[in-house]
């Protein structure tokens, strides 16, 4: 059986909310900043407690009824990737 | 009819006045970055400390308090604090502030004298975070040797400052060094810039300079540069720094000044009557990204504008205070105002250029924001200032010296 692997936002990244433009990462100790659009932002915070691929791509088809699972799980990936390693840890068990 | 031709007209307001409890469009939430007076005790009692009133006059905030602004500041998004004084270092539960400020996800910087800095205080730098998330700590140094440095300070002042600059540099800290140009250290200049780039090895220094402010208005005329020295400065200035190829900056004083200047005589040979984003009371873009909390809680657009309260930490909301507070609003509506419009510069050819100053300096001078600062003024500086003009300044010049001597 092979560990699951998982996602979290970092705890050291601030959030602050953009309006309609979504919102901005800031990660004080690379003193570095990323713009997350609205359906960003919404993955961003369901990262506040660890979660999978599948969680992710799960979250992302409840939010975006239309949104075909393959679909889904390739921007969920792309999007952690993005992210990966300053805003976003990993881990697994 | 009768009435109309009895009395004139009234003088229409060349500008209506904005509503000064609403922010320009645009503004941010909040600010980016603040900076924060920690205390305000000091070790030293320097001649041009521009901080000096407030350090008598006002007390310390406790940790809890300064606890709950780091938290506020989280909360919001701030990214970064720099921490001053007073000397920061006088405060015991320095290090104590710095975790709360990493704790809330902030970056920050320490202005510092340098003295009390030893081997013991920058290994507690090591704990945590504190390394990693420190910008710059900037050390202050007026002069090439104790003679010259500690004629602004106490005595034995370099010694010890040397020693805490040194000690930062070999421990690989980011270290800056800010240089005030004044009476005392104007022409010992190219010896201070080979100490800090050559001997100690720092790859850049900064400079400004002392202004009629704080304790210099109680030193008379042995602090503020007189003009010819400023004229001095600027071209040593200049010089040491094609010397050591751009390794000595500035965004006010003699060096900015003669950038500035430089910027001006280039255009104006070219036939341009002015240059992009000036020509109004512009200089200050400060108060659209950050504001300043003095050691008491008070909140001010600037640590250099001590007049203008947005209102207490504790007392009245951050947020509240950095959008709506006219005292920090009057300060950002100032760059609607042209600088035609002033009578010091109505008739100036060179408005078009020009950003006015520096608001505190202004502020300083006058006790009011909407006006130019003479040591930034070029008319002045090209001697084709009209002589009654002149006069006006040294005057106000006199007046203040006198209210301030006991």
């Amino acid at each position: 059986m092979s560990a699951v692997k998982w996602f979290q936002a970092n705890p050291d990244v601030s959030c602050v909310d953009e309006g309609e433009d979504g919102a901005l990462l800031y990660n004080p100790d690379k003193d570095d900043t990323v713009l997350l659009n609205p359906s960003g932002r919404a993955i961003w915070s369901f990262l506040a407690s660890p979660r999978t691929l599948d969680d992710i791509t799960g979250h992302m088809m409840a939010v975006y009824p239309g949104v075909a699972r393959k679909q889904a799980a390739q921007d969920a990936d792309k999007f952690v990737q993005s992210l990966l390693p300053d805003f976003v840890t990993e881990g697994t068990g | 009819m009768e009435h109309a031709d009895s009395q004139p007209p009234p003088v229409p307001s060349p500008l209506p006045l904005p509503d000064l409890t609403v922010p320009p469009p645009g503004l941010r939430a909040f600010p980016k970055s603040l900076d924060l007076s920690i205390t305000g005790r000091c070790n030293l009692k320097c001649r041009y400390c521009f901080y000096a009133d407030e350090m008598a006059a006002l007390s310390d905030m406790p940790a809890a308090r300064w606890h709950a602004l780091f938290g506020e500041l989280g909360r919001l998004g701030v990214q970064h604090v720099c921490l001053s004084g007073g000397e920061v270092f006088t405060r015991p539960d320095l290090f104590e502030l710095i975790d709360g400020v990493i704790a809330n996800r902030m970056r920050y910087s320490i202005l510092t004298n340098g003295t009390l800095i030893t081997e013991e205080t920058l290994k507690a730098f090591d704990v945590g975070k504190r390394r990693q998330r420190m910008d710059s700590i900037q050390v202050s140094i007026d002069g090439s040797c104790a003679e010259i440095h500690d004629q602004s300070r106490p005595p034995r002042s370099f010694d010890r400052t040397m020693r805490g600059l040194r000690l930062l540099k070999k421990a690989k800290f980011p270290v800056t060094v800010r240089v005030t140009v004044n009476r005392a250290n104007v022409n010992d200049l190219p010896n201070t810039a080979r100490l800090l780039l050559e001997d100690v090895g720092l790859s850049s220094f900064s400079t400004n300079e002392a202004d009629q402010m704080g304790s210099a208005r109680c030193y008379g005329d042995s602090v503020v540069l007189t003009r010819d020295e400023r004229l001095r400065a600027m071209k040593t200035l200049s010089s040491l720094n094609k010397r050591y190829k751009g390794r000595i900056s500035a965004t006010a004083g003699p060096l900015s000044l003669a950038q500035h200047f430089a910027e001006i005589e280039g255009r104006l040979a070219k036939g341009e009557t002015g240059m992009p984003g000036r020509g109004t009371l512009c200089s200050c873009g400060g108060v659209f990204s950050k504001m300043a909390v003095l050691h008491d809680g008070t909140m001010l657009p600037c640590n250099m504008l001590p007049k203008l309260v947005m209102g207490v930490f504790g007392h009245q909301s951050l947020v509240e205070a950095w959008r709506n507070s006219p005292a920090i609003n009057v300060v950002r509506y100032r760059r609607q105002i042209q600088l035609s419009s002033i009578p010091e510069c109505r008739d100036c050819p060179y408005t078009g250029f020009c950003a006015g100053g520096c608001p505190g300096s202004v502020m300083a001078k006058y006790g009011r924001l909407n006006a130019r600062d003479p040591l930034v003024c070029y008319r002045i500086f090209k001697g084709e200032e009209p002589e009654e003009q002149v006069k006006v300044e040294v005057k106000v010049k006199k007046m203040e010296r006198s209210e301030s001597q006991p």
